[in-house]
């Protein structure tokens, strides 16, 4: 229970400094995005209105008080507005979730069966000899730029061999080529360190113990060495989370579709600050609770590290004689 | 009928293009309820015997001559696929180091279960109650428990048992153990052998047991196959081949044995440096009235009175090493003490866990104790820092269990040994250079190894590099920790005699730590016997050796192997 | 009784205890042939980025209208786009930018990070633990979202985007660099340099940084894939440089608008980018098991 308030107080600092570089980058630095917009002489605007303007937005007061006055904003829920609408970034953010929701779900499902599909593949004992072709295909995966991969599919499924229309799809036809999109350089990094951990279990000395027992190749790994290869890649959800984001701005802006992502290239465009501030702390936050999640029920399921937080571990420096 | 023949067996493995003959006409053959151990140093091809034996071989290894029968059948030509039903059904393995041999996510009880299950031995309730009988058959205190535990809640000793119950699950005629107790402290050892010996009596399963150590092998064996780069040195009955050894490299394993060499043929090595002879008394005094605590302080403080040579050059008192949280601290060394006279060697010997390393780094000053003081030439070390800590070192060099961890893959060896030189401020390059010249040729090293890397070593010569850097700066104490433990028995003796004309020539005092007390038997003058962290026994080694007082003692010189074998020496000498 | 034939064993088992006398060939092996090809690929690459004008006769930037949106063909090896432009000319020229982009990030991130990470590996637990916690906050935000939040500081451009991946990539070399640095500071060797009076820094630079470097520069290798990746990413989203500039994410986006009815303007440039990544990480793993073998 200690490790657990423990692991949730490092989360929200690790939040509240996240929260803190954003606000430095985007907030504090000169040249902010207001005097962009408003000291543009085709507005018209005479210093008094400028002034106005910043006292209604906020930028006029000190930079502590606006860190706290953002820092409350945050926390009770408020993103300031958008600068360039001066619509409330909750609202725009209400609106387009939903949609990159449905999308980074879809894509994460899509990469995970990728990955696991290669790694089985890869190990099939009866496929050794095109097995190295699997192994490679990773390493292709994250070669491959997102948004360049959205270009080909499109033009290989809808101009090419005319599956998927371009212009109105139904609602699933337009999820097909986006989905495979972000699945593909999410599946890679995934696919890699399957593929790692299966060959490195293979090593341990419990799968010579099984196989001198008797077992076929099948059953060493399904029934021994899975669990154990399955268990490095939990530590990497937080990471792909990551990607599922900076993928999702990519495949929304190829495939036009509206989103967190679409938001988000338009706000770096018009240079609306409080929109990417916002993206950026709800993407951390996700991040942060994400690992949270992963370092509370890791020892669930490796029952070695329950016990080594108990600090049952041993202390003795002592080594074992190497055995010759 | 023979349970497994051997017949002029050979096997290569290719690496690369090249093809490495390592098994070159092994043949052997083990009938029920026997022991047919294969002794041999590394990469005598042993293991690769073994594991041709049940076609388990690396992929890159194959059987290009001979012939495998277990039982009447030839197998050396078989499947995969045949193989499998062969394995864990007539076949039991018991792997060499059970702390990784048992998958770690699974309950060890299911790990017992796995082979029943792949050769689909009757129903689930069934092979519960076997597991649990099983369990109960190998030593293993309440099994219903143990069997939903995780490998990680069990010590090594016990997950050798749980391997050993999986291996015999299926009543298999013939069981291979590959090193199967080389991992484990002298004392597991002896129960699991002892385990191993009861299993071949009830259920006269044979046995084919793979070792480097001889002393086990003489110790346990029917009869015994000494091999040497994949050949038959020498095969036979044990008690003949012990008492009358007929191949050279035989005889040179026998006398390099540590546990026969001290038995049978003397403290050779001891005796040869005389240590100073008044320290040795008065530490035979102490080690009289080591239970009582407060004459042995006594004792200590007069031993610091003693004036000029014969005070001793390391004195530990009352040393404590807590480590963990400040509220539940673990401790790890519990009030040693000891001493080191001028010359002499002191062995702290133990099992894992005992503190014996963890006390020879506070001499070192890589650890400061939570209390208790350690004087070198009568000064204070503990604490020490900066300048002072760097001067200690001068006056206190290591050698490393592992010699090829403790020499910097990227330097030379030349480098390597001019270090300590260069970082003490010592001579310029010219003296340097013949120093360190000196030394390499002191510790029996061509001088051409001063440009090569350490990988381009063998382990005893890297070790002997590692014993020159600690030589180099002049040291008054050299602290070995299990410094001859990783190396081949012939390799070791070599390393311990050079250990011993060193002292000899130079005056260096050791502080040995090992948990192999055949060895200390053969190097130490005196010695403390560690246990979970406290001093059990201390004094002069023979009188530890032939008159232990503690019984934790009795029962760690009960279990050195090798009995049979010194006995059959001392036999065949008279 | 020389000591060659006190120890020497004949066997030739893969035996770690068993003297390896090899030479440096038959230590690195014989490159595989990925690997050259790899490195071939990265030297014609960078060739392009230093003397353009030696592969291509064309202008990049000025185009021939007479011969606009011509499919590849041996005289436009990659074909030409809307105002006739040489696609091939363009992709030429346009890899100073990837390249030279590239190099800055992986500088950046180098240099702060395993400047952050050796720091926190060598020094006590406190300092350790801010530095680390530091990188942990890098880490939280995704890194796209990190370079686009560096760019609106820093302004749209192919340096500010170089710079803007560079970031992304500090917490990787300070994570890796850190965790070598405990690994070797670990180590027997490291204590025995001790052990023989070292001081501090001697021992660091002696055998700690050498020890640790090997990783840090196949890590190296894969981030300079991943930046080309991550610039032309930027580019594409029209971050980087500016129109005309010949840049490979830029020119992908600019193809975007003839995706219909000339593919290879989108598909060819595209394909050197993977091309381009693929062979520095393979790079960085020839590197990285070089460092596991030595």
């Amino acid at each position: 229970m200690k490790y657990v308030l423990g692991r949730l107080g490092q989360a929200a600092a690790v939040l509240l400094a996240a929260f803190t570089v954003a606000f430095v980058l985007l907030q504090a630095m000169p040249g902010d995005a207001l005097m962009i917009k408003f000291e543009n002489p085709e507005l018209g605007l005479s210093p008094d209105q400028i002034a106005a303007l910043r006292v209604a937005y906020g930028a006029d007061t000190p930079l502590p008080i606006q860190y706290v006055h953002s820092l409350l904003g945050f926390l009770g829920g408020d993103f300031g507005y958008s600068i360039q609408s001066g619509t409330p970034v909750k609202q725009l953010l209400a609106e387009v979730v939903p949609g990159t929701l449905l999308l980074a779900s879809l894509g994460f499902v899509a990469a995970v069966l990728l990955a696991v599909g290669i790694t089985i593949l890869a190990n099939l004992p009866g496929l050794r000899r095109i097995a190295d072709v699997f192994r490679a295909l990773p390493s292709l995966f994250v070669a491959v730029p997102v948004f360049w991969l959205g270009i080909v599919l499109i033009q290989v499924f809808s101009f090419q061999l005319r599956l998927i229309p371009v212009v109105n799809p139904g609602p699933v036809e337009g999820l097909i080529l986006p989905v495979l999109t972000l699945a593909v350089p999410i599946s890679a990094p995934l696919a890699q360190i399957l593929i790692r951990s299966v060959d490195d279990v293979l090593g341990y000395p419990f799968v010579a113990v099984v196989r001198a027992r008797g077992a076929g190749p099948w059953w060493i790994l399904s029934k021994n060495v899975a669990r154990n290869a399955v268990l490095p890649a939990f530590t990497m959800a937080g990471v792909l989370f990551g990607e599922l984001i900076g993928g999702a701005v990519v495949t929304e802006t190829v495939f036009g579709r509206a989103g967190v992502g679409r938001l988000t290239e338009q706000a770096v465009s018009q240079q609306d600050t409080p929109i990417l501030l916002a993206v950026v702390l709800l993407s951390a936050t996700v991040f942060v609770v994400i690992n949270l999640v992963v370092d509370l029920l890791y020892p669930v399921l490796d029952p070695r590290l329950g016990a080594r937080k108990r600090g049952i571990a041993r202390i003795s420096r002592e080594r074992k004689v190497v055995a010759v | 009928m023979t349970t497994l023949t051997i017949d002029n067996l050979q096997v290569s493995y290719t690496v690369g293009r090249e093809r490495l003959d390592v098994v070159r006409g092994v043949s052997l053959e083990i009938e029920p309820g026997q022991l047919l151990a294969v002794v041999g140093e590394s990469g005598s091809g042993k293991t690769t015997t073994a594991q041709a034996a049940t076609g388990l071989l690396a992929g890159n290894g194959s059987i290009t001559g001979g012939r495998v029968l277990i039982g009447e059948s030839d197998v050396s030509g078989w499947s995969e696929k045949r193989f499998r039903d062969l394995r864990g059904r007539s076949i039991g393995w018991i792997p060499q180091d059970p702390n990784n041999s048992l998958n770690p996510v699974k309950k060890v009880g299911e790990s017992v279960a796995e082979v029943l299950r792949i050769h689909r031995w009757k129903d689930r309730a069934a092979r519960r109650a076997r597991v649990i009988e099983l369990l109960d058959y190998v030593g293993i205190p309440n099994p219903e428990l143990r069997a939903t535990q995780y490998p990680h809640e069990l010590s090594g000793g016990m997950k050798q048992r749980v391997l050993i119950a999986g291996a015999i699950a299926l009543e298999p005629a013939l069981l291979i153990a590959d090193e199967a107790t080389s991992a484990l402290d002298v004392t597991v050892q002896a129960k699991i052998l002892d385990l191993i010996d009861t299993l071949r009596r009830d259920s006269g399963t044979a046995v084919l047991m793979v070792t480097h150590d001889l002393a086990v092998a003489a110790d346990r064996s029917d009869r015994l196959v000494v091999l040497r780069d994949g050949t038959v040195q020498e095969s036979g009955d044990t008690d003949r081949v012990l008492a009358h050894p007929e191949s050279a490299y035989t005889r040179r394993l026998l006398k390099d044995a540590p546990s026969f060499a001290s038995l049978s043929l003397g403290d050779s090595l001891r005796l040869d440096s005389t240590p100073p002879a008044k320290p040795e008394i008065s530490r035979g005094e102490r080690a009289l009235h080591v239970v009582e605590r407060e004459v042995f302080e006594g004792v200590s403080h007069r031993s610091e009175d003693v004036d000029g040579s014969d005070a001793p050059v390391v004195v530990a008192r009352n040393l404590v090493q807590d480590f963990g949280r400040a509220g539940a601290p673990q401790r790890a060394v519990d009030n040693v003490s000891f001493s080191i006279a001028p010359g002499s060697t002191h062995a702290i010997v133990g099992e894992s866990g005992s503190g014996k390393t963890t006390t020879a780094r506070i001499v070192l000053g890589f650890q400061k104790p939570t209390s208790g003081t350690v004087h070198i030439h009568g000064r204070e070390i503990t604490g020490l820092r900066g300048a002072g800590l760097r001067e200690l070192r001068r006056r206190v060099q290591m050698v490393y269990q592992n010699p090829f961890g403790s020499l910097d893959p990227r330097q030379s060896i030349g480098d390597i040994v001019t270090e300590p030189l260069r970082n003490f401020g010592i001579g310029d390059a010219a003296e340097r250079r013949t120093r360190v010249a000196q030394i390499i040729d002191r510790v029996a090293l061509p001088a051409t190894v001063l440009t090569r890397r350490p990988h381009e070593l063998s382990g005893g010569q890297r070790q002997r590099v590692a014993i020159a850097r600690a030589l180099v700066p002049g040291p008054d104490v050299v602290v070995l920790d299990e410094a001859v433990s990783a190396l081949d028995v012939t390799v070791q003796a070599r390393i311990l005699e050079l250990l011993g004309e060193l002292q000899r020539d130079l005056g260096v005092s050791y502080l040995f730590i090992s948990h192999d007390l055949a060895v200390v038997r053969q190097l130490a003058h005196t010695v403390s016997v560690l246990r979970g962290g406290e001093l059990v026994e201390e004094g002069r080694t023979a009188r530890v050796f032939d008159h232990p007082e503690h019984e934790y003692t009795r029962q760690l010189i009960a279990a050195i192997p090798g009995r049979r074998a010194a006995a059959a020496g001392a036999l065949a000498s008279a | 009784m020389s000591v060659n034939e006190r120890e020497t064993r004949a066997s030739s088992l893969p035996d770690p205890f068993v003297p390896i006398r090899r030479s440096l060939r038959e230590r690195i092996g014989r490159p595989k042939v990925s690997v050259v090809l790899s490195v071939v690929w990265l030297l014609i690459v960078i060739a392009w980025a230093i003397i353009p004008q030696a592969f291509t006769p064309l202008d990049p930037i000025a185009g021939n209208a007479a011969q606009a949106q011509q499919p590849p063909s041996l005289e436009h090896l990659f074909g030409t786009d809307a105002t006739g432009r040489d696609m091939f000319t363009r992709v030429v020229y346009g890899s100073i930018n990837s390249l030279s982009g590239a190099l800055i990030a992986v500088s950046v991130g180098f240099v702060i990070g395993t400047a952050i990470g050796v720091i926190a590996g060598s020094s006590r637990r406190i300092l350790d633990d801010i530095l680390m916690r530091i990188v942990d906050v890098f880490l939280a935000i995704p890194s796209l979202l990190l370079s686009l939040s560096i760019i609106i500081l820093l302004g749209f451009g192919t340096a500010q985007a170089a710079i803007a991946v560079g970031f992304t990539s500090v917490a990787a070399f300070a994570r890796l660099s850190r965790s070598e640095v405990v690994r070797v500071r670990g180590s027997d060797y490291v204590e025995a340099a001790f052990a023989s009076g070292g001081r501090f820094p001697v021992v660091l630079w002696r055998h700690v940084l050498p020890n640790s470097l090997t990783a840090v520069l196949a890590l190296a290798a894969l981030q300079f894939g991943t930046a080309v990746l991550s610039i032309s990413t930027l580019g594409f989203l029209g971050y980087g440089a500016p129109p005309p500039t010949p840049e490979w994410g830029l020119m992908i986006a600019e193809g975007r608008n003839y995706i219909a009815t000339a593919w290879w303007l989108t598909t060819l440039p595209g394909a050197v980018v993977v091309l381009v990544v693929l062979a520095a990480n393979r790079v960085s793993a020839a590197i990285a098991a070089k460092g596991r073998i030595s």
